[in-house]
């Protein structure tokens, strides 16, 4: 994604997105993995995980495999960067309700 | 990858969802329009449902707009030196409004459903239903022989005929049309006879008194909306000049009022739409031109 947008509004469905990445920090998923997790539409992921990794609190990289061993394109994988993982806590803390179990 | 090895890839080349988001991701910034097209389709790739990968490909359609959307807000933000510096964007087609236009229209379909709720609630559908009768019931009536107003004689008498000097003759009831559906039709104007025969063998012209015959209008559609509204009910006496063949040779009047302007109103345009279906006078069987009244009762049901 080209120049980073700064700020992100945090929305109820920025936060579920921002939850599915902290069930496990370290987990790399693609959209639909996302989907699975928080159960968001596409027309609303989509744009939340363009505007969080252009605020840079995630990053993206294209799975390492070959589209046509594999029979199916890449996946766009999406991780929570240290920057995130922490803003994301913080959100998280200041809404202490809104915390995973 | 290029777009030909993502069909290649694609478990359903051809599929409608897949088309979508081809076109969807072109209708994105172009420095994103690949990586789009891409990233979309592999999510696609493990949706299996038809109805799954179709809400999928809808919902990219919808993602591209708030995308381009996000990308023209943040380029006005920016000066012009870093709009030309940065990626190009394929924008101009564009609504930077879209989400203040969205934002209306629900809020449009929330206010509607808001007052729906609260008129609901509030008994106002209730309160008018009951303001408004819900039957009504209008007559044309006969006009009793006392309230009967004058009656211009004929062209035919039986004193210019010379057949006998014209004496009253007993009240004949009114005329059966047998078949009539029509509530109004029932109580017509009676049949009144102006002559009969003197005793001296000489028969004297024989008057019956025209009135509003079959397929008359029903007085139900001539009662004023806001007289069936307000619960206003009354009689009018109705003039009218009717020809040999039913139909009206001048504009007709009010005899005598209901004391209801309205209702007057109404009974004057009933008997206008009448004209054509009004039973002639007739002396001794042949009918004439005639003036005579009757009554329009308007009464509603309770």
């Amino acid at each position: 994604m080209g120049k980073p947008i700064r700020e992100v509004r945090m929305s109820f469905q920025t936060m579920k997105v921002l939850e599915s990445f902290l069930e496990n920090p370290s987990d790399t998923l693609s959209g639909a993995d996302v989907q699975k997790r928080c159960g968001l539409a596409s027309g609303t992921l989509y744009p939340i995980l363009l505007r969080l990794e252009g605020a840079g609190w995630f990053s993206s990289r294209w799975e390492s495999v070959d589209p046509v061993a594999v029979g199916r394109p890449r996946r766009r994988l999406y991780r929570l960067t240290p920057n995130g993982l922490a803003r994301a806590s913080e959100v998280f803390a200041s809404f202490a309700r809104g915390l995973p179990a | 990858m290029t777009p030909d090895d993502l069909r290649a890839s694609s478990e359903r080349p051809h599929d409608f969802a897949s088309a979508l988001i081809r076109h969807a991701a072109r209708r994105a910034p172009d420095s994103l329009s690949q990586r789009l097209e891409e990233e979309w389709l592999s999510d696609l790739a493990d949706r299996h449902g038809q109805g799954q990968r179709l809400r999928l490909a809808l919902g990219c359609l919808w993602a591209t707009r708030v995308i381009a959307a996000d990308y023209l807000a943040l380029e006005r933000t920016r000066s012009a030196a870093a709009i030309t510096q940065g990626s190009t964007l394929a924008l101009g087609s564009q609504d930077p409004r879209l989400f203040s236009r969205r934002s209306i229209f629900l809020l449009m379909i929330l206010s509607i459903h808001a007052l729906a709720i609260y008129g609901l609630i509030s008994g106002l559908p209730g309160r008018v239903v009951r303001r408004a009768p819900t039957h009504n019931i209008a007559t044309v009536i006969t006009t009793p022989e006392e309230d009967r107003v004058p009656i211009t004689p004929p062209s035919i008498h039986a004193a210019s005929l010379g057949i006998g000097k014209v004496t009253d003759i007993p009240f004949i009831p009114p005329v059966d049309f047998g078949d009539s559906t029509d509530p109004v039709i029932p109580d017509l104007p009676p049949v009144v006879t102006d002559g009969v025969d003197t005793g001296d063998n000489k028969l004297a012209s024989v008057r019956r008194i025209g009135g509003p015959a079959r397929g008359f209008p029903s007085t139900d559609d001539y009662y004023p909306d806001a007289s069936r509204r307000s619960g206003e009910q009354g009689i009018s006496t109705v003039q009218v000049c009717v020809d040999q063949t039913g139909r009206l040779t001048a504009a007709p009047s009010i005899a005598q009022s209901s004391g209801n302007p309205r209702l007057d109103e109404g009974a004057l345009r009933l008997a206008h739409a009448g004209s054509g279906f009004y039973r002639s006078t007739t002396e001794n069987g042949q009918p004439v031109a005639d003036c005579y009244a009757f009554r329009v009762r308007f009464t509603l049901a309770r």
